[in-house]
């Protein structure tokens, strides 16, 4: 995983107003940071103008050095962070003796450069080895004392280190000072937008996202869960193996299960064999929100984490003669056992060991004992490795087949490969199909059938980026799109179950099963109403993958983007799961509050909270009703319909189609019948239900 | 008001019934009768819900059988939960009646054809109750289903006192939920099945369709599916326009059941339970229900701990939106889907006649009906389960025109989009190809249209061959099946499960169609495109070699090959590879090596092995 270095500048000079504001956001971060658990994520806190330092030439203080961000750090911020109010002292030149923010921000890069040096290979020729945030809290009233070499250098270290420079202007919108200091502002500002664009001029990388931002906006993106970061996972290498056409499958597996080098059929050599090497990366994955873990509590102890132990055991009903709870070897054909109406049969837990334990398959209700010799037999021997069982238009495939979580494609390492992929991802997108694969990503994981979709991949972003995030030169005849496909998995016969159902197309007057032509006709016109495709683009969507470009954690401004998606599929893609992030959100509102808030000494949150749960119900609560009163941002927002119209249709649909609402004494009467379906089972959902919602048809 | 719990334990429980004609055994299709047709499928259905419904109860019956234990019914295997016994019964019928030993004609002789009458009807009705699974376990069948297979269109053959009691009694089967699937046979001389007196005693109408033995497969596989209901919930299409919906379940990837432990106590096998507690790691006390809580960590140093009423609070949206409801957002053209952003398993979405709203199913129609003659899929935003979280959905009409080979049942496939969090960043080596690619493109073009497959994707054209492989020997060693070759030779297994998967056959049946076209002239032949690609990609490599661009080295140590492996393991320098090298190499070739955790044990594997393969290889 790629670590993160994160280091805040705070300005203490004596015109610093809103400093609390600026504890506030590092909180934040630090808060965000500490969810999400990430252990490699590093913060450090330098301080500029700050009284204790005692120490001339005055730099700034080193408040915290790099370490993973704590809840105690964050406690510690209010204690520690404070204005200095004694005025700046002037050398003879004019500049301020205790150190300028220029000089901290040397410092700072001082830091930097240590922390990612001593993270970084010792063959690494580039100093950093992840990624460098430094965030300077300021409200520029205190001269910076960039000068233009300075800012040279400044910019050559940040490019260096691929760092993002941040600036935040602590004061509110409209702050007004007396003229000089008005004047100090302006012309510090100045000098910060020289550096920010001198470093953007040098890199197409992380450093193109330095900007200056208001603290408002910086604490708008941090508290807005709409605008929350994703968890950024680093891309992992899930398959690297061949691609293949026409190749001769059956002698590669007697190849792979042999241990004999004589190869009749060499597929590299072959001359109707194709193979393509390529790598396969995660595409889609279902992130859940953080996880619980279970912990001790006893009398008013503090709570413990807890360890789990797994025991085997069987149960021997106590008391009544030889019945057991068991599975008979074979099927007899059985006197009635009468069943067992007694409620309070108790039974007694026997442990087991290793040694009577026995593994079993099942085959119906039949159980067949496993032996070593017979599990050998059971396995079913599979070498990685894509075939190409054929082709397929891509609007004939039923992309609702699909199961599972996506892979990302690509070619591999050699020219050859590269350009064999993209050139049948090329001809793919050309004839508008997909493949059918027979595939295995694991050498015995079993096997699979999937689709390969063929797609362009974030060419918006990946285009103007070289390697080390310098700028390409492009040659104009040669193709410069970024290729991928998209492989699917695709359902066998035993995975499709595909019941009985009644059709439900067909017209009809008077039907309480099939609409009139007056309905569809009604329907019509109402589908064409909510039609959210884009009018600019008459031409179909582009087959392309676009991912977010977010590679810190943290909630800063995004440069933008030209997509090739329409506009629907980008309000789609950007939305963030609020499962997620209200939970973190709420989670982070409480501890603020306990944190904040609570004076008592020695406890650990932890314990203040569960002291004080009355406190924890209202923080979700007051967290919700704000989140009540926003309740339409919830939804996404896909298009603007003319509200006169959408009533006028939806309510002439309405009379129409007439859907009433039934009362519950109408459905007690209604015609039940116990049909064939049943309820799949769902991890955690044992909510009751209705008996007559199962009854149906 | 009854309630249940949500996960309503269903226990399927079907009747094959075969009403037994002269007709039923002559021979009908390849030379086959259709009783043999009518068992082999019964034997295919055992096969598959031993996969997919294991729970389930099936029996065989004949009627009209000379010779049977009672006048009416003679059992091929009597009602029961799906077992290798039955299995083992059917084959034996089946082995005898193919090697000649014993035809079915002689093992099942039909007595004389005589009308159907009202208590057969209630004999079979009554053998759901008196089935041996419920007897011995008192598990009731909550969902039980007969197949009755005929050829004979004269049930009552015209007489009016045997017509109503028979109806009466069908009646009656819908009362105490028993469905019964008819499969009206045409004869074997192909003389269509009348189903005028059947149409007369039938509950449904339309379950009166005559077909071929032929077509009995399909019909078979749908009725014996049990709809698994996934969700049900309101679906809002417009203001004051809501429907009830239900989401099936359609999809599912089979795998082996897990292991199961027992301990062997005599004449039963007695269930291993797993036992969970959580204990002080230091102290070792076990900590009651009571005294745990759930706590979500912050950091190393603290913790947030939440009760589940607070949890539920907080993943409760039901004070923002209705939950479980789903509402549609906007219609787009189907060429604007872009199935490479979804993931999971999509839902079928059904009308629900019995939720909350009248006439859902005339509305789900209309709406169905307009989407598809439009081309338009829908994008939803909404929760299925009370307490999931809202997201957005793609909602497909199973009915668009393009998806008509695929025999869909009719209504919308509900697919997940997904979330910016859900999308995981790129490999940061992607870059842009860099080269020309205008030779290459018009010969994979050429590739791909002519390797087209006609009839599209069809899964049921698919068995999954690893668990078909699993079944299959854990059915050859009951029935203590002896195989021809050597099944714990490697090279012997691996011969002999290529010539098992199809899906293996498909592909090398691929690869000898091109080889036909090798010696063709023409350039544009499989066989020739092919070969030119593979030069032109070859000289991509020699390109490589030229210019000295060798691919970069992988940041891992490379898996050793056999080759490798043999002339360091003869030259006693094993330990020179690194473990994780060993590692996958072994567990690269577990079929025949032995995975291990430690270097010397994976050395020793090897060792093992390859002493012994010497060994084979001087004899």
């Amino acid at each position: 995983m790629d670590k993160e270095w994160t280091l805040f500048v705070v300005d203490e000079s004596p015109l610093v107003k809103n400093l609390d504001r600026a504890i506030e956001y590092i909180k934040g971060i630090l808060l965000s940071k500490v969810i999400r658990g990430k252990k490699t994520d590093q913060v450090s806190i330098v301080t500029c103008h700050d009284e204790l330092i005692q120490v001339k030439p005055k730099r700034g203080r080193i408040h915290t050095s790099f370490s993973m961000p704590s809840y105690q750090l964050m406690r510690d911020l209010d204690s520690t962070l404070h204005v200095n109010h004694e005025p700046l002292e002037y050398d003879e030149t004019g500049l301020i003796e205790d150190g300028s923010l220029s000089e901290t921000l040397l410092l700072a890069f001082e830091e930097l450069v240590r922390a990612t040096k001593s993270g970084a290979k010792k063959t690494s020729t580039k100093a950093s080895v992840g990624k460098c945030n430094l965030i300077v809290l300021t409200n520029h009233t205190a001269n910076n004392e960039l000068e233009m070499t300075l800012i040279e250098g400044l910019s050559v270290l940040a490019v260096d280190l691929n760092c993002r420079l941040t600036i935040i202007d602590l004061d509110p919108k409209g702050e007004k000072y007396d003229e000089t200091i008005a004047n100090l502002k302006e012309k510090n500002l100045f000098r910060w937008n020289e550096l920010i664009l001198k470093i953007r001029s040098k890199s197409n990388d992380k450093p193109i996202q330095s900007a200056t931002i208001n603290i408002d906006k910086a604490l708008d993106l941090l508290k807005d869960w709409k605008k929350g970061i994703p968890k950024i996972y680093k891309p992992t290498r899930t398959f690297n193996g061949e691609l293949r056409l026409c190749c001769d499958i059956d002698s590669i597996d007697l190849e792979n299960a042999s241990f004999s080098s004589d190869r009749e059929y060499n597929r590299h050599t072959d001359p109707i064999s194709l193979v393509i090497n390529v790598e396969g990366y995660p595409l889609i994955k279902e992130e859940k929100k953080p996880s619980a873990k279970h912990m001790g509590y006893a009398s008013d102890d503090e709570p413990k984490l807890v360890k789990l132990l797994r025991d085997r055991i069987v149960k021997q009903r106590i008391g009544s003669g030889d019945e057991e709870i068991g599975t008979k070897k074979e099927e007899d054909d059985g006197e009635e056992k009468e069943d067992s109406a007694d409620s309070e049969v108790k039974y007694e837990e026997i442990p087991v060991d290793n040694e009577s334990l026995m593994k079993t398959y099942r085959y119906g209700t039949s159980l067949i004992p496993l032996t070593s010799t017979f599990n050998d037999l059971l396995k079913y021997p599979t070498y990685s490795g894509i075939d190409i069982r054929g082709f397929v238009k891509k609007d004939r495939l039923p992309s609702f087949f699909f199961m599972g979580e996506p892979t990302l494609l690509i070619g591999g390492d050699s020219t050859r490969d590269r350009v064999a992929f993209a050139a049948m991802c090329q001809s793919l997108l050309d004839v508008d199909s997909v493949g059918i694969i027979r595939y295995t990503l694991r050498s015995s994981s079993g096997v699979f059938m999937g689709a390969l979709i063929p797609l362009l991949v974030n060419a918006h972003i990946t285009l103007d980026k070289g390697s080390n995030g310098l700028k390409r030169e492009f040659d104009e005849t040669k193709n410069q799109n970024v290729y991928g496909m998209a492989l699917h998995m695709l359902p066998f016969k035993e995975d499709q179950k595909l019941p009985f159902l009644f059709d439900l197309t067909g017209v009809k007057d008077n039907d309480d099963y099939l609409p009139s032509e007056a309905m569809l006709d009604e329907m019509d016109e109402f589908v064409d109403l909510m039609n959210i495709d884009d009018p600019k683009k008459e031409k179909p969507a582009i087959p392309c993958f676009e991912t977010h470009d977010f590679d810190s954690n943290l909630p800063l401004p995004l440069p933008n983007i030209q997509s090739k998606l329409d506009n629907t599929w980008n309000k789609i893609l950007q939305s963030r799961s609020p499962s997620i992030h209200i939970f973190n959100k709420i989670l982070r509102d409480i501890v603020n509050e306990f944190n904040i808030k609570t004076e008592e000494g020695g406890e650990s949150l932890g314990k203040a909270i569960l002291n004080d749960q009355e406190r924890v119900d209202k923080i979700i609560k007051s967290s919700f009703d704000q989140l009540v009163e926003s309740k339409d941002k919830l939804v996404v927002d896909l298009k603007q319909i003319d509200e006169e119209k959408y009533n006028r249709i939806s309510k002439s649909l309405a009379t129409v189609l007439d859907n009433k609402l039934i009362t519950e004494e109408a459905k007690s009467n209604g015609k039940k019948r116990v049909t064939d379906e049943m309820f799949v089972k769902d991890e955690g959902d044992l909510e009751e239900i209705d008996i007559d919602a199962l009854l149906m048809y | 008001m009854s309630v249940v719990s949500k996960q309503y334990d269903i226990h399927e429980g079907i009747i094959f019934v075969i009403e037994l004609t002269p007709e039923l055994h002559a021979p009908a299709s390849e030379g086959k009768s259709q009783l043999q047709i009518i068992l082999e499928n019964v034997s295919e259905v055992i096969s598959e819900l031993v996969i997919t419904l294991p729970g389930t109860g099936i029996g065989c019956y004949l009627i009209n059988h000379d010779g049977g234990q009672n006048d009416e019914i003679y059992p091929i295997f009597e009602l029961q939960d799906l077992n290798l016994e039955m299995m083992k019964q059917l084959y034996q019928v089946l082995e005898d009646h193919v090697s000649g030993l014993n035809p079915l004609e002689k093992q099942f002789p039909v007595e004389q054809s005589k009308p159907l009458s009202a208590s057969l009807f209630f004999h079979l009705r009554s053998l759901f109750y008196m089935a041996k699974t419920h007897k011995r376990t008192g598990r009731h069948y909550n969902l039980k289903k007969i197949f009755l297979f005929t050829n004979n269109d004269k049930p009552y053959n015209g007489n009016s006192q045997l017509r109503v009691p028979l109806k009466k009694t069908l009646a009656d089967y819908n009362d105490v939920d028993i469905t019964l699937i008819p499969f009206l046979l045409n004869k074997p001389s192909g003389v269509k099945f009348d189903k005028t007196e059947y149409s007369e005693i039938l509950f449904y109408d339309k379950d009166a369709c005559s077909m071929s033995i032929d077509e009995i497969r399909q019909r078979i596989s749908r009725h014996k599916e049990i709809k698994r209901v996934y969700f049900t919930c309101p679906l809002k299409i417009a203001n004051n326009l809501c429907i009830s919906v239900k989401g099936y379940s359609m999809f599912y990837h089979e795998t082996p059941r897990k292991i199961k432990f027992v301990v062997n106590e005599g004449s039963t096998f007695k269930d291993v339970e797993t036992k969970s507690q959580f204990v002080d790691p230091t102290s070792g006390k076990e900590f009651s229900s009571e005294e745990l809580i759930k706590a979500y960590p912050l950091g190393a140093d603290a913790y947030i701990p939440l009760n589940s009423e607070q949890v539920k609070t907080i993943n409760r949206f039901n004070d923002i939106i209705n939950i479980p409801s789903l509402e549609i957002l906007g219609f787009r053209d189907i060429s604007n889907w872009l199935p490479q952003y979804q993931f999971g398993k999509a839902s079928f979405l059904s009308p629900n006649n019995y939720g909350d709203f009248t006439h859902s199913q005339r509305t789900f129609s209309c709406l169905l009906q307009s989407m598809t003659k439009k081309s338009k899929f829908a994008v939803l935003f909404g929760t299925l389960k009370n307490n999931a979280a809202p997201r957005l959905f793609g909602m497909i009409p199973s009915t668009l025109p393009q998806y008509e080979s695929c025999d869909l049942p009719q209504g919308f496939f509900l697919v997940k989009l997904p979330y910016l969090d859900d999308l995981r960043q790129l490999p940061p080596k992607i870059s842009p190809v860099d080269a020309d690619l205008d030779e290459l493109v018009p010969l994979f073009s050429n590739l791909i249209g002519k390797i087209h497959i006609k009839n599209g994707y069809q899964p049921q054209e698919y068995e999954n061959p690893s668990l078909q492989w699993h079944f299959k020997m854990l059915r050859d060693d009951y029935l203590q099946l002896e195989h021809d070759i050597n099944i714990s030779d490697p090279l012997e297994k691996q011969k002999y499960i290529n010539s098992l998967d199809e899906t293996k056959t498909k592909i090398m049946k691929l690869r000898a169609y091109v080889r036909e076209t090798a010696n063709d002239s023409d350039p544009s032949t499989l066989a020739n495109t092919l070969k030119e690609l593979n030069q032109e990609l070859n000289k991509l490599s020699n390109f490589d070699i030229i210019t000295n661009k060798k691919p970069k080295a992988p940041a891992v140590d490379p898996v050793p090959t056999d080759d490798d492996i043999i002339s360091a393991w003869k030259s006693g320098t094993l330990n020179g590879f690194k473990v994780d090298q060993l590692r996958k190499y072994v567990r690269a070739r577990n079929n025949f090596l032995e995975t291990a955790s430690k270097k010397a044990d994976l050395i020793a594997s090897i060792d093992k092995f390859l002493q012994q393969k010497f060994k084979e290889t001087k004899t």
